[in-house]
Protein backbone atom coordinates (compact mmCIF):
# COMPACT_ATOMS: atom_id res chain seq x y z
CA UNK A 1 0.00 0.00 0.00
CA UNK A 2 3.13 2.33 0.72
CA UNK A 3 4.60 1.65 -2.34
CA UNK A 4 1.27 2.33 -4.25
CA UNK A 5 0.65 5.60 -2.36
CA UNK A 6 4.35 6.67 -3.30
CA UNK A 7 4.11 5.76 -6.69
CA UNK A 8 1.29 8.04 -6.90
CA UNK A 9 3.23 10.98 -4.81
CA UNK A 10 5.77 10.78 -7.34
CA UNK A 11 3.82 10.54 -10.70
CA UNK A 12 1.59 13.80 -9.27
CA UNK A 13 5.36 15.39 -8.64
CA UNK A 14 6.16 15.18 -12.43
CA UNK A 15 3.16 15.72 -13.71
CA UNK A 16 3.11 19.04 -11.78
CA UNK A 17 5.84 20.61 -13.46
CA UNK A 18 5.05 19.66 -16.93
CA UNK A 19 1.39 21.37 -16.34
CA UNK A 20 3.41 24.23 -15.50
CA UNK A 21 5.60 24.97 -18.42
CA UNK A 22 2.76 24.05 -20.81
CA UNK A 23 0.81 26.88 -19.13
CA UNK A 24 3.79 29.16 -19.63
CA UNK A 25 3.89 28.26 -23.14
CA UNK A 26 0.17 28.40 -23.95
CA UNK A 27 0.19 32.33 -22.07
CA UNK A 28 3.22 32.42 -24.45
CA UNK A 29 1.01 31.49 -27.57
CA UNK A 30 -2.07 33.66 -26.02
CA UNK A 31 -0.10 36.93 -26.30
CA UNK A 32 1.38 36.07 -29.10
CA UNK A 33 -2.01 35.61 -30.95
CA UNK A 34 -3.35 38.72 -29.24
CA UNK A 35 -0.67 40.63 -30.66
CA UNK A 36 -1.29 39.19 -33.78
CA UNK A 37 -5.31 40.66 -33.53
CA UNK A 38 -4.05 44.43 -32.43
CA UNK A 39 -6.37 46.75 -34.27
CA UNK A 40 -5.55 49.50 -36.01
CA UNK A 41 -8.65 51.88 -35.74
CA UNK A 42 -11.45 50.88 -33.48
CA UNK A 43 -12.79 47.71 -34.03
CA UNK A 44 -16.22 46.36 -32.65
CA UNK A 45 -14.62 43.09 -30.65
CA UNK A 46 -16.08 39.52 -31.13
CA UNK A 47 -16.67 36.72 -28.80
CA UNK A 48 -13.38 35.03 -29.20
CA UNK A 49 -10.98 37.91 -29.46
CA UNK A 50 -12.78 39.12 -25.50
CA UNK A 51 -11.90 35.64 -24.61
CA UNK A 52 -8.60 35.68 -25.40
CA UNK A 53 -8.09 39.38 -23.98
CA UNK A 54 -9.62 38.09 -20.70
CA UNK A 55 -6.92 34.90 -20.50
CA UNK A 56 -4.00 37.04 -21.76
CA UNK A 57 -5.37 39.75 -19.21
CA UNK A 58 -5.39 36.82 -16.28
CA UNK A 59 -1.54 35.87 -16.63
CA UNK A 60 -0.68 39.52 -14.84
CA UNK A 61 2.65 39.40 -17.22
CA UNK A 62 4.09 42.44 -19.01
CA UNK A 63 4.36 41.80 -22.03
CA UNK A 64 0.30 40.82 -21.65
CA UNK A 65 -0.19 44.23 -20.26
CA UNK A 66 1.61 45.85 -23.16
CA UNK A 67 -0.45 43.78 -25.52
CA UNK A 68 -3.83 44.43 -23.64
CA UNK A 69 -2.93 48.23 -24.09
CA UNK A 70 -2.22 48.06 -27.76
CA UNK A 71 -5.43 46.66 -27.85
CA UNK A 72 -7.64 49.46 -26.56
CA UNK A 73 -8.70 50.28 -30.16
CA UNK A 74 -11.35 47.19 -29.74
CA UNK A 75 -14.70 47.80 -28.28
CA UNK A 76 -18.06 46.52 -27.28
CA UNK A 77 -20.66 47.61 -30.33
CA UNK A 78 -22.67 50.62 -28.51
CA UNK A 79 -25.78 50.40 -30.36
CA UNK A 80 -26.16 46.69 -28.65
CA UNK A 81 -27.49 45.51 -25.07
CA UNK A 82 -28.32 48.58 -22.44
CA UNK A 83 -26.56 52.12 -22.71
CA UNK A 84 -22.96 52.21 -21.14
CA UNK A 85 -19.92 54.31 -20.76
CA UNK A 86 -17.27 54.48 -22.94
CA UNK A 87 -14.98 53.01 -20.08
CA UNK A 88 -17.63 50.09 -19.92
CA UNK A 89 -17.85 49.33 -23.62
CA UNK A 90 -13.75 49.23 -23.90
CA UNK A 91 -12.92 45.73 -22.66
CA UNK A 92 -8.89 46.54 -22.76
CA UNK A 93 -9.78 49.24 -19.67
CA UNK A 94 -11.71 46.71 -17.80
CA UNK A 95 -9.11 43.84 -18.01
CA UNK A 96 -6.29 46.35 -17.25
CA UNK A 97 -8.21 47.52 -13.86
CA UNK A 98 -9.55 44.53 -12.54
CA UNK A 99 -5.89 42.40 -13.19
CA UNK A 100 -3.08 45.22 -13.44
CA UNK A 101 -4.44 48.60 -11.34
CA UNK A 102 -2.75 51.83 -11.37
CA UNK A 103 0.75 49.93 -11.87
CA UNK A 104 0.22 49.45 -15.76
CA UNK A 105 0.07 53.27 -16.00
CA UNK A 106 3.32 54.37 -17.35
CA UNK A 107 3.22 51.30 -19.91
CA UNK A 108 -0.13 53.37 -21.18
CA UNK A 109 1.70 56.85 -20.74
CA UNK A 110 4.52 55.37 -22.97
CA UNK A 111 1.94 53.80 -25.61
CA UNK A 112 0.23 56.52 -25.52
CA UNK A 113 2.88 58.99 -26.41
CA UNK A 114 3.70 57.11 -28.83
CA UNK A 115 0.97 56.81 -30.82
CA UNK A 116 -0.19 59.01 -33.26
CA UNK A 117 -3.76 58.21 -33.43
CA UNK A 118 -5.88 60.80 -31.62
CA UNK A 119 -8.30 58.12 -30.89
CA UNK A 120 -5.43 55.23 -29.33
CA UNK A 121 -5.01 58.93 -27.28
CA UNK A 122 -8.12 59.31 -26.09
CA UNK A 123 -8.71 55.90 -25.03
CA UNK A 124 -5.45 55.89 -23.39
CA UNK A 125 -6.16 58.90 -21.70
CA UNK A 126 -9.73 57.27 -20.43
CA UNK A 127 -8.04 54.51 -19.17
CA UNK A 128 -5.25 56.37 -17.39
CA UNK A 129 -8.38 58.46 -15.66
CA UNK A 130 -10.26 55.62 -14.54
CA UNK A 131 -7.24 54.30 -13.12
CA UNK A 132 -5.94 56.95 -11.22
CA UNK A 133 -7.11 59.77 -9.55
CA UNK A 134 -6.40 63.59 -10.63
CA UNK A 135 -3.88 64.10 -8.47
CA UNK A 136 -1.97 61.09 -9.49
CA UNK A 137 -2.22 62.01 -13.06
CA UNK A 138 -0.91 65.02 -12.10
CA UNK A 139 2.05 63.44 -10.43
CA UNK A 140 2.57 61.20 -13.23
CA UNK A 141 2.26 64.33 -15.37
CA UNK A 142 4.87 66.20 -13.36
CA UNK A 143 7.48 62.86 -13.47
CA UNK A 144 7.49 62.30 -17.35
CA UNK A 145 7.68 66.00 -17.70
CA UNK A 146 4.71 66.21 -20.04
CA UNK A 147 3.91 70.16 -19.49
CA UNK A 148 6.94 70.97 -20.76
CA UNK A 149 6.50 68.42 -23.73
CA UNK A 150 6.44 70.31 -26.44
CA UNK A 151 5.69 67.00 -28.92
CA UNK A 152 2.54 67.67 -30.39
CA UNK A 153 1.31 63.94 -29.39
CA UNK A 154 2.19 64.68 -25.50
CA UNK A 155 0.43 68.31 -26.00
CA UNK A 156 -2.85 66.18 -27.42
CA UNK A 157 -2.52 63.61 -24.59
CA UNK A 158 -2.41 65.88 -21.83
CA UNK A 159 -5.62 67.77 -23.43
CA UNK A 160 -6.61 64.55 -23.31
CA UNK A 161 -5.97 63.22 -19.58
CA UNK A 162 -7.32 67.11 -18.72
CA UNK A 163 -10.73 66.74 -19.76
CA UNK A 164 -13.63 65.49 -17.87
CA UNK A 165 -15.03 63.79 -20.48
CA UNK A 166 -13.22 63.36 -24.13
CA UNK A 167 -15.38 61.72 -26.98
CA UNK A 168 -13.98 58.65 -27.30
CA UNK A 169 -14.78 57.55 -31.06
CA UNK A 170 -15.97 54.13 -30.59
CA UNK A 171 -16.92 51.71 -33.77
CA UNK A 172 -20.09 50.00 -33.91
CA UNK A 173 -21.34 47.54 -36.76
CA UNK A 174 -23.38 49.66 -38.82
CA UNK A 175 -20.17 52.25 -39.03
CA UNK A 176 -18.19 48.40 -40.23
CA UNK A 177 -20.93 48.27 -42.55
CA UNK A 178 -20.90 51.64 -43.95
CA UNK A 179 -17.17 51.75 -43.98
CA UNK A 180 -17.02 48.52 -46.40
CA UNK A 181 -20.50 50.04 -48.97
CA UNK A 182 -17.92 53.04 -49.16
CA UNK A 183 -14.94 50.97 -49.79
CA UNK A 184 -16.66 48.61 -52.09
CA UNK A 185 -18.07 52.04 -53.93
CA UNK A 186 -14.96 53.48 -54.16
CA UNK A 187 -13.22 50.45 -55.90
CA UNK A 188 -16.09 50.35 -58.48
CA UNK A 189 -15.49 53.80 -58.94
CA UNK A 190 -11.28 53.80 -59.86
CA UNK A 191 -12.54 50.20 -61.67
CA UNK A 192 -14.69 52.79 -64.15
CA UNK A 193 -12.14 55.36 -64.48
CA UNK A 194 -9.45 52.56 -65.13
CA UNK B 1 20.40 -18.77 9.92
CA UNK B 2 22.41 -16.08 8.42
CA UNK B 3 20.50 -13.94 6.06
CA UNK B 4 21.37 -13.72 2.80
CA UNK B 5 21.77 -10.17 1.13
CA UNK B 6 19.33 -8.97 -0.97
CA UNK B 7 20.44 -9.92 -4.78
CA UNK B 8 20.48 -13.13 -3.72
CA UNK B 9 17.23 -13.49 -2.66
CA UNK B 10 14.17 -14.88 -4.97
CA UNK B 11 12.51 -12.20 -6.08
CA UNK B 12 9.22 -11.71 -3.84
CA UNK B 13 5.67 -10.05 -4.32
CA UNK B 14 7.00 -6.89 -2.67
CA UNK B 15 9.91 -6.41 -4.25
CA UNK B 16 8.69 -7.31 -7.51
CA UNK B 17 7.04 -3.70 -6.19
CA UNK B 18 9.68 -2.07 -4.61
CA UNK B 19 11.50 -2.73 -8.20
CA UNK B 20 8.59 -0.90 -9.97
CA UNK B 21 8.80 1.77 -8.22
CA UNK B 22 11.85 2.50 -8.06
CA UNK B 23 11.72 1.95 -11.94
CA UNK B 24 9.01 4.15 -11.65
CA UNK B 25 11.18 6.95 -9.38
CA UNK B 26 13.77 6.75 -12.14
CA UNK B 27 11.90 7.83 -14.86
CA UNK B 28 10.37 10.65 -12.68
CA UNK B 29 13.65 12.32 -11.94
CA UNK B 30 14.50 12.30 -15.81
CA UNK B 31 11.10 13.42 -16.74
CA UNK B 32 11.52 16.53 -14.06
CA UNK B 33 14.75 17.05 -15.26
CA UNK B 34 14.06 16.98 -18.75
CA UNK B 35 10.67 18.77 -18.83
CA UNK B 36 12.48 22.07 -19.00
CA UNK B 37 14.50 21.15 -22.10
CA UNK B 38 11.46 20.08 -23.35
CA UNK B 39 9.74 23.50 -22.57
CA UNK B 40 12.86 25.30 -24.23
CA UNK B 41 12.84 23.12 -27.49
CA UNK B 42 9.59 23.71 -27.97
CA UNK B 43 10.04 27.54 -27.81
CA UNK B 44 8.90 28.03 -23.77
CA UNK B 45 11.42 29.16 -21.41
CA UNK B 46 12.57 26.73 -19.16
CA UNK B 47 12.36 27.79 -15.70
CA UNK B 48 13.98 25.83 -12.83
CA UNK B 49 11.15 23.23 -10.58
CA UNK B 50 11.40 25.91 -7.49
CA UNK B 51 9.89 28.62 -9.93
CA UNK B 52 7.29 26.59 -11.95
CA UNK B 53 6.10 25.71 -8.74
CA UNK B 54 6.06 29.27 -7.74
CA UNK B 55 4.62 30.52 -10.47
CA UNK B 56 1.24 28.20 -9.89
CA UNK B 57 1.27 28.58 -6.09
CA UNK B 58 0.27 32.66 -5.75
CA UNK B 59 3.22 34.56 -5.02
CA UNK B 60 1.62 36.83 -2.89
CA UNK B 61 3.32 35.99 0.41
CA UNK B 62 6.63 35.39 -1.45
CA UNK B 63 6.00 39.05 -2.98
CA UNK B 64 4.86 40.52 0.36
CA UNK B 65 8.33 39.25 1.41
CA UNK B 66 10.28 40.81 -0.74
CA UNK B 67 8.76 44.09 -0.79
CA UNK B 68 9.24 44.03 2.89
CA UNK B 69 12.78 43.78 1.96
CA UNK B 70 13.05 46.86 -0.27
CA UNK B 71 16.66 48.79 0.58
CA UNK B 72 17.09 52.69 1.31
CA UNK B 73 20.74 51.97 0.14
CA UNK B 74 22.80 49.17 -1.48
CA UNK B 75 23.04 46.16 0.25
CA UNK B 76 24.64 42.93 -0.10
CA UNK B 77 21.30 40.21 -1.07
CA UNK B 78 21.24 37.06 0.81
CA UNK B 79 21.22 33.37 -0.88
CA UNK B 80 17.32 33.32 0.41
CA UNK B 81 16.47 36.66 -0.75
CA UNK B 82 18.32 35.78 -4.04
CA UNK B 83 16.03 32.49 -4.35
CA UNK B 84 12.72 34.38 -3.84
CA UNK B 85 13.32 36.99 -5.91
CA UNK B 86 14.68 34.17 -8.86
CA UNK B 87 11.28 32.77 -8.12
CA UNK B 88 8.99 35.85 -8.32
CA UNK B 89 10.63 36.39 -11.61
CA UNK B 90 9.81 34.00 -13.35
CA UNK B 91 5.89 34.68 -12.81
CA UNK B 92 6.88 37.77 -15.39
CA UNK B 93 4.06 39.62 -13.66
CA UNK B 94 3.78 43.41 -13.58
CA UNK B 95 3.53 43.72 -9.90
CA UNK B 96 6.66 41.29 -9.68
CA UNK B 97 8.13 44.16 -11.74
CA UNK B 98 8.21 46.87 -9.97
CA UNK B 99 8.92 44.65 -6.74
CA UNK B 100 11.82 43.66 -8.80
CA UNK B 101 12.75 47.45 -9.99
CA UNK B 102 12.41 48.67 -6.39
CA UNK B 103 14.66 46.19 -5.34
CA UNK B 104 17.91 47.16 -7.50
CA UNK B 105 19.50 48.25 -3.87
CA UNK B 106 20.26 44.48 -3.76
CA UNK B 107 23.37 43.65 -4.72
CA UNK B 108 25.71 40.68 -4.73
CA UNK B 109 29.49 40.72 -2.69
CA UNK B 110 31.14 41.62 -5.56
CA UNK B 111 34.34 39.79 -3.81
CA UNK B 112 32.90 37.01 -3.67
CA UNK B 113 32.14 36.62 -7.75
CA UNK B 114 34.90 36.58 -10.59
CA UNK B 115 32.54 39.25 -12.52
CA UNK B 116 32.69 42.97 -11.88
CA UNK B 117 29.71 43.63 -14.40
CA UNK B 118 27.06 45.65 -12.51
CA UNK B 119 24.68 43.74 -14.67
CA UNK B 120 25.57 40.27 -13.54
CA UNK B 121 26.52 41.66 -9.53
CA UNK B 122 22.48 43.04 -9.29
CA UNK B 123 19.90 40.60 -9.02
CA UNK B 124 16.90 42.47 -10.71
CA UNK B 125 19.13 43.68 -13.19
CA UNK B 126 19.95 39.82 -14.08
CA UNK B 127 16.76 38.55 -13.57
CA UNK B 128 14.63 41.89 -15.36
CA UNK B 129 17.01 40.18 -18.52
CA UNK B 130 16.16 36.92 -18.17
CA UNK B 131 12.53 36.64 -17.47
CA UNK B 132 10.97 40.31 -18.97
CA UNK B 133 11.59 42.21 -22.34
CA UNK B 134 11.21 45.72 -23.24
CA UNK B 135 7.70 46.09 -22.39
CA UNK B 136 9.03 46.61 -18.59
CA UNK B 137 11.30 49.55 -19.87
CA UNK B 138 8.32 52.21 -18.94
CA UNK B 139 8.16 50.67 -15.42
CA UNK B 140 11.96 51.31 -14.42
CA UNK B 141 11.88 54.50 -16.04
CA UNK B 142 8.99 55.77 -13.92
CA UNK B 143 11.09 54.59 -10.74
CA UNK B 144 14.07 55.97 -11.68
CA UNK B 145 12.17 59.47 -12.22
CA UNK B 146 10.36 59.10 -9.13
CA UNK B 147 13.41 58.03 -6.97
CA UNK B 148 15.33 60.72 -5.31
CA UNK B 149 18.69 58.71 -4.85
CA UNK B 150 21.49 59.09 -7.39
CA UNK B 151 22.80 55.32 -6.40
CA UNK B 152 19.08 54.20 -7.73
CA UNK B 153 18.42 55.86 -10.71
CA UNK B 154 22.58 54.78 -11.69
CA UNK B 155 21.37 51.47 -10.93
CA UNK B 156 17.92 51.68 -13.07
CA UNK B 157 19.98 53.30 -15.93
CA UNK B 158 22.20 50.31 -16.10
CA UNK B 159 18.76 48.54 -16.13
CA UNK B 160 17.60 50.01 -18.78
CA UNK B 161 20.29 49.93 -20.90
CA UNK B 162 20.62 46.09 -20.70
CA UNK B 163 16.80 45.78 -21.75
CA UNK B 164 17.04 48.33 -24.67
CA UNK B 165 19.52 49.69 -26.73
CA UNK B 166 21.05 53.27 -27.55
CA UNK B 167 18.62 54.18 -30.36
CA UNK B 168 15.27 53.36 -28.06
CA UNK B 169 16.58 54.73 -25.39
CA UNK B 170 17.33 58.64 -26.77
CA UNK B 171 13.39 57.60 -28.11
CA UNK B 172 12.25 57.08 -25.12
CA UNK B 173 14.18 60.31 -23.57
CA UNK B 174 12.69 62.48 -26.27
CA UNK B 175 9.35 60.83 -25.43
CA UNK B 176 9.43 62.19 -21.93
CA UNK B 177 11.95 65.15 -23.30
CA UNK B 178 14.24 64.36 -20.39
CA UNK B 179 16.62 66.23 -22.32
CA UNK B 180 14.76 69.69 -21.92
CA UNK B 181 14.27 69.34 -18.08
CA UNK B 182 15.49 71.96 -15.63
CA UNK B 183 16.24 69.48 -12.88
CA UNK B 184 19.49 68.57 -12.16
CA UNK B 185 19.06 65.09 -11.01
CA UNK B 186 16.67 64.20 -14.17
CA UNK B 187 19.53 65.34 -16.43
CA UNK B 188 22.01 63.11 -14.76
CA UNK B 189 19.77 60.52 -15.33
CA UNK B 190 20.16 61.46 -18.90
CA UNK B 191 23.93 61.03 -18.88
CA UNK B 192 24.10 57.81 -16.79
CA UNK B 193 21.70 56.27 -19.80
CA UNK B 194 23.79 57.15 -22.71
CA UNK B 195 27.34 56.92 -20.67
CA UNK B 196 28.81 53.71 -21.46
CA UNK B 197 31.46 53.35 -18.73
CA UNK B 198 29.38 54.43 -15.81
CA UNK B 199 30.50 53.30 -12.41
CA UNK B 200 27.78 51.70 -9.81
CA UNK B 201 28.22 52.06 -5.98
CA UNK B 202 27.58 48.54 -5.22
CA UNK B 203 27.69 47.47 -0.93
CA UNK B 204 30.37 44.91 -0.28
CA UNK B 205 29.35 43.29 2.93
CA UNK B 206 26.29 42.55 4.60
CA UNK B 207 27.17 44.91 7.45
CA UNK B 208 28.82 48.06 4.78
CA UNK B 209 25.80 49.80 3.75
CA UNK B 210 26.20 53.00 1.55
Amino acid sequence: MKIFVSSIVFILLSVFPCTVVSQEISDNQKIKQLENLVPAEPTVIDGSTKVLMQEVAKTQRVDAALILVRCLGFNDDPEWGHPRSAQELIPAIQLLKLHYGKTVAPIIYVEALRSDHPWFRDRAALAVRSMLSQSEIHKMDQLFSLDSNKSANAQAFISSLSSNAPDVELATYSSKTLKEVGRHLEEIHNKKKQ
Amino acid sequence: MKKLPFWMMRPTKHSRCAHTTSFLFVGVCCLMFCTPAIAQAVGGSAPALGSTVTSLIAPREQLKKLESLIQAAPTVVDEETYQNMVNLAATRRLDVAVALVRCLGLNRNPAGHSTSRTAELVPTIELLGRYYDESVVPLIYAEALEHKESWFRDRAAVAIKSLIKEDKIREMDALFSLDASQDPAILEFVDSLLNSNMEVDLASSPAQQH
